[in-house]
């Protein structure tokens, strides 16, 4: 599931793989901002097969928390 | 009440002592008040005073932080223009905005010290910094009669960066005249009462962030500054500090409509919402006032070069949904300026290019000539008083029911969620980028309102993968404008002009993915 989530921030912001890591915040570098934080949410939605409701697409603000979501729902981290 | 047609200076200090005990802002968690917030404004001035020539302008290197908001009030009280240099755009962009400025003194927060050092590195020797910090204990009687505090020694009050068509940005000089007649236009059009609570939305750097600023403290309102993780509910943000006043693009709407937060009645206690930056969709407007019930609701109408905003249509609640136009219009001119339609002689006809003139049309670009030449034309338009104008680019449509209508551009400028870019700059950039001589930049996607949310580019024969394509651009254009794909084909499509079709593209690779 992590590698899931690193390949859609890399297709999505156009990171670096290397760039991605758990401390990554929302806001905190210029490529993740509101707009491209909702392509990152369909994407995830698209990818595992979720509809996120609007109280946790406003609180994955940092890769820890959208890992922490997903695992929530299910989704098992890899 | 203070008369807003004070020098602008003159008219702060005299509403900061007035309303010296009311909060003036609100950041992450802590209140300032007029009386504190000047003081540290005050502080700052005098360094301001101690290293500059009167005119220097004071570069702004932060954003949503209280060195910002002093950063901001210091440069307007020592008669200093402000320059905001925004923390998200590339190096690159930061060191033209600071060199084309000729910044004196930069202006820095704890998330931008780094950027300011490096900058100094870069920048003509002698450049000065300084910074600001939220108050333990603020100083709550500062001298509000400083006699150094004249604001003498500069007419302009801010420069604002936009995008160039060449691919360098260009700096507009609103003069502090021009600032002034806003804010009384604006208060007669818009009023609010001390005490208000205001959201405060934009960026410094978008110059909808000088009303968010300006007539909040010109009216003894409380500026809710919204921290970086509340900009993605800015709606939440609003219901939580039960905010009254409201100011943003339409498009922060469209997206929390996607995340549905417009619920009816979720902002009861809103009285005054605004919007300007891009057409507002009537349908953004409706569910707006669902969603806050007891706010009046206007469109604000204008480009950087007149000002903030200069014409005003009020959204009519009692209104039938299929008696309105799709979009709100723009509305009347503001007070002391004129909108005219005309046609391609400069003379008044039903559609045709807006000319804006009056006093609140600024003193055009810093250092470019032929863009002034270009945009600003000193003429007799028969009917006005008026004779210099600003030509906006935009197509509009006298109508007589309802008044100004937007019909789109007369050129490659463009609104990307609510942000001004010109086509051709990121083309230029982008044909740099790629290292070919053909390329084009196209809108997309595109909401279901029309506003464009990002942009796609197209290039011939390029050198590079799309991620090095992307990443170069990045370097060089702010986030919202860089390419968020790169298509290759084998050549641009032509319309009759011989112009590249940026249609054809969108229609050929673009709609139905």
């Amino acid at each position: 599931m992590r590698a899931a989530l690193q390949e859609i921030f890399v297709t999505e912001l156009g990171l670096k793989p290397e760039d991605f890591a758990d401390d990554l915040t929302y806001n905190a570098i210029p490529e993740w901002d509101s707009a491209s934080h909702m392509a990152i949410i369909m994407a995830i939605e698209e990818k595992f097969g979720l509809s996120l409701e609007s109280d946790d697409i406003v609180a994955m603000t940092s890769v820890r928390k959208i890992l922490n979501l997903l695992e929530t729902k299910g989704i098992a981290v890899g | 009440m203070i008369s807003r047609n004070l020098e602008i200076g003159e008219f702060l200090r005299l509403s900061f002592e007035q309303f010296r005990d009311l909060p003036a802002i609100w950041l992450g968690g802590q209140t300032v008040s007029y009386a504190g917030l000047y003081a540290d404004a005050a502080t700052l001035a005098s360094t301001i005073l101690e290293t500059t020539k009167p005119g220097e302008p004071i570069g702004v290197l932060a954003q949503r932080s209280y060195p910002a908001y002093v950063g901001v009030l210091a440069a307007l009280l020592s008669g200093r223009p402000y320059v905001p240099i925004n923390m998200k755009f590339p190096f690159e962009r930061q060191v033209d905005i600071a060199s084309i400025a000729r910044c004196r003194l930069l202006v820095w927060d704890e998330q931008s010290k780094r950027r300011c050092d490096e900058l100094l590195q870069i920048l003509e020797p002698g450049v000065r910094e300084s910074t600001a910090s939220l108050p333990d204990r603020p100083n709550n009687s500062p001298d509000f009669h400083d006699g150094r505090f004249t604001g003498a020694g500069s007419n302009v009050a801010y420069i604002m960066f936009t995008s160039g068509t060449t691919g360098a940005p260009k700096g507009v000089a609103v003069r502090r005249e021009n600032l002034s007649a806003y804010l009384t236009a604006i208060a007669e059009i818009a009023p609010i009462e001390p005490g208000t609570r205001c959201t405060q939305n934009f960026d410094l750097s978008f110059d909808l962030s000088v009303h968010d600023i300006f007539q909040t403290w010109a009216s003894g309102g409380c500026l809710y500054v919204m921290g970086n993780e509340d900009a993605l509910d800015p709606v939440g943000f609003a219901k939580r500090h039960a905010l009254q006043a409201w100011f943003s693009v339409p498009s922060v709407v469209a997206m929390a409509r996607r995340l549905r937060r417009l619920q009816p009645d979720a902002l009861p206690d809103m009285r005054l919402s605004l919007f300007c930056g891009e057409p507002l969709p009537a349908s953004i407007a409706d569910d707006w006032a669902q969603t806050a019930p007891s706010s009046r609701i206007l469109n604000l109408y204008g480009p950087t070069e007149a000002t903030i905003a200069i014409t005003a249509e009020e959204y009519d609640r009692s209104a039938a949904s299929d008696a309105r136009p799709a979009t709100i219009p723009l509305g009347k001119p503001f007070r002391n300026s004129a909108a005219v339609v005309v046609d391609s002689e400069g003379r008044p006809a039903p559609l045709g290019e807006l000319w804006l003139g009056g006093a609140q049309i600024s003193n055009g670009y810093i250092n470019n000539d032929k863009e002034n030449q270009a945009k600003f034309v000193n003429r007799r338009v028969p009917g006005y008083t008026f004779d210099r104008w600003y030509r906006t680019g935009d197509l509009v449509q006298q109508d007589d029911r309802h008044g100004l209508v937007f019909q789109g551009r007369m050129d490659d400028q463009a609104k990307i969620q609510g942000y001004r870019v010109e086509l051709l700059e990121i083309e230029e950039v982008l044909r740099r980028a790629s290292g070919t001589t053909e390329a084009a930049a196209v809108l997309w996607p595109v909401s279901e309102t029309g506003a464009a949310e990002g942009v796609v580019g197209f290039v011939c024969a390029a050198a590079g993968a799309e991620r090095d394509i992307i990443a170069n651009c990045r370097a060089h254009l702010p986030s919202y404008a860089v390419p968020r794909k790169i298509m290759a084909i084998e050549a641009l499509p032509l319309n009759a002009n011989g112009k590249v079709d940026r249609n054809a593209l969108r229609k050929t690779y673009l709609a139905g993915k």
